[in-house]
């Protein structure tokens, strides 16, 4: 049972990174209709401009803030610069910021590994019989933290009722006076400082390279399309469940470690069948 | 007159073997098999208006049809290639079927999984066989009468057919069109390019592995397929060149940056264009 409590943990943790990627794809989808192919990919970029920061002698939980609040520029500029002149063709410049992202990191940090200062300790936790890392229970509850920071935004203020009136009709909301433009620059926004917190929160976890979330982005596409693109809420279970359910198949089903994408790949065609994207 | 255009730049490519060093002239081999994945994703574009992130999938299942074919049952290599087509052309029927109206995230879900799956079934090693001897007549050659069939194919009954689904989905299906079926077929099509650019770029090479093929290949040749959207079905040449010089001649990280710019910067462009 130890050992239950602990994969369960873990499987969050990762669990917690695919969710808030996932969000940030939903909210994307939801307001502008362009899947955001580079949101994984812009999240791996926001964990090295926090690198960075901390490398120049920040705290870490300074540059954190700092990385939100760069990210949260960066996205609404993404969308009003590029995403919004190319129209229907949202995705196709999608994978081009995906593609030149990628370029970009090996460029000026290189392939080698960096590590990020830790957020928490990496002592062991002793619950019950079972021994947690701290970092993975800290890593927990900053997803849901900002998780829960989402929802309280689209659910209760007026920027959230906002971006929850252009999801519902672009035309109409415009005739009732919501700055369409504005908005859909916000989700993006918002959809960046998610991913920042998940690409940050995935270098605490692992080594930070390019490739950080390259595989991630597909676990966040399975999750979002676990909701047809277009519920949040079942976005941010999908990717706790994806987690969990991928630790305890490798650990318990033994899953080979190269096997879990097309489990993924799976979940995305039974999800996906006979959907508009 | 277009044909005429055919013929000039077929003997153009006639040139380089007998004026380029050996090593130059297997890059523009490989620049070949980018041109017949690029033409591929150019006739699901155009004729279908759609998207595929998949191109690298489709390649990885050709190749590695073509190398089990070759290594392991002592196929012909000519053989090799057709069944190769039609494999790939199959796999993307399948991804039409499932992803109808989805296409951008099952087949990105399908190049992400895909080298996983080859490693599991093939070994992370992947598989060696024997080169062809003349990859860039091979390649060039192959690619010249896809082009043609490409253009063919456009042109015909099908081409057509194609084009009124992608016009008018109701006033296709009110004619007696299946769409589905239509669809299937823009797909496939594009995916048994993709599938022969895979297999001829096995066969220059005599090896392929889970990571020959990775996803952001797909993302370089719709950079690529962009470029050409610009001009006319001969912009995939362009496309082709540009993809391979810049692969060959930058860093992996300052090619792709380049590469996603040039992508975005032609979707960009094209649409100013088609506003004028």
């Amino acid at each position: 049972m130890a050992g239950l409590a602990q994969h369960l943990v873990t499987g969050l943790a990762a669990g917690g990174i695919y969710a808030l990627l996932a969000l940030g794809i939903v909210l994307v989808h939801r307001s502008s209709g362009v899947l955001n192919v580079a949101q994984a990919e812009l999240a791996t970029l926001s964990a090295f401009v926090c690198f960075a920061l901390t490398d120049r002698g920040w705290s870490f939980w300074t540059a954190f803030g700092a990385t939100l609040l760069l990210s949260f520029a960066g996205g609404a500029v993404l969308y009003l610069a590029l995403v919004r002149p190319a129209g229907d063709a949202g995705v196709l410049v999608a994978a081009g910021v995906l593609l030149a992202v990628g370029g970009l990191d090996a460029w000026i940090w290189g392939d080698a590994p960096r590590a990020l200062p830790k957020a928490f300790s990496t002592a062991e936790v002793h619950v019950a019989g079972a021994s947690f890392e701290r970092l993975d229970l800290g890593v927990v509850a900053v997803a849901l933290a900002a998780a829960t920071v989402a929802h309280f935004l689209y659910s209760r203020t007026r920027v959230g009722l906002a971006l929850r009136a252009v999801a519902a009709s672009t035309s109409e909301a415009r005739a009732a006076g919501v700055p369409v433009r504005t908005t859909v620059a916000t989700s993006f926004g918002i959809a960046a400082t998610l991913g920042a917190v998940a690409g940050i929160l995935a270098a605490e976890l692992q080594p930070l390279d390019p490739g950080l979330l390259r595989v991630a982005l597909l676990y966040a596409v399975a999750a979002a399309a676990i909701g047809a693109f277009a519920s949040p809420a079942l976005a941010v279970v999908g990717g706790l469940a994806l987690g969990v359910g991928l630790d305890l198949l490798g650990a318990y089903a033994h899953l080979p470690h190269e096997l879990k994408p097309a489990v993924a790949l799976a979940v995305v065609a039974v999800a996906l069948r006979g959907r508009r994207p | 007159m277009r044909f005429l255009g055919f013929l000039v730049v077929a003997a153009a490519l006639a040139v380089p073997p007998f004026v380029l060093p050996a090593h130059r002239t297997s890059e523009l081999a490989t620049a070949g098999a980018y041109f017949v994945a690029i033409v591929g994703l150019d006739v699901l574009a155009r004729e279908s208006r759609r998207v595929s992130l998949g191109q690298s999938a489709f390649m990885a299942i050709g190749a590695y049809t073509t190398a089990i074919l070759v290594a392991h049952r002592g196929t012909g290599e000519a053989l090799a290639v057709a069944l190769a087509a039609v494999v790939a052309g199959c796999a993307g029927i399948a991804v039409s079927l499932v992803g109808a109206r989805a296409l951008a995230p099952v087949t990105l879900a399908l190049a992400l999984a895909l080298p996983g799956i080859l490693a599991r079934l093939e070994g992370a090693d992947g598989i060696a066989f024997a080169k062809v001897p003349q990859p860039y007549a091979v390649t060039w050659t192959v690619a010249g009468a896809l082009f043609l069939v490409a253009w063919a194919f456009v042109a015909s009954p099908a081409g057509r057919s194609l084009r009124a689904v992608r016009d008018s989905e109701l006033a296709a299906v009110a004619s007696g069109l299946n769409r589905s079926v239509w669809r299937a077929l823009a797909v496939a099509f594009s995916a048994a390019y993709a599938g022969v650019a895979g297999a001829l770029l096995a066969l220059a090479a005599g090896h392929v592995g889970p990571e020959t093929f990775p996803f952001a290949l797909s993302l370089t040749l719709l950079a690529g397929a962009a470029v050409g959207l610009l001009g006319s079905i001969w912009g995939a040449l362009a496309g082709a060149l540009l993809v391979e010089l810049l692969s060959a001649g930058l860093r992996p990280g300052p090619a792709a940056f380049v590469l996603g710019a040039v992508l975005v910067a032609a979707v960009l462009a094209g649409r100013s264009v088609r506003r004028l």
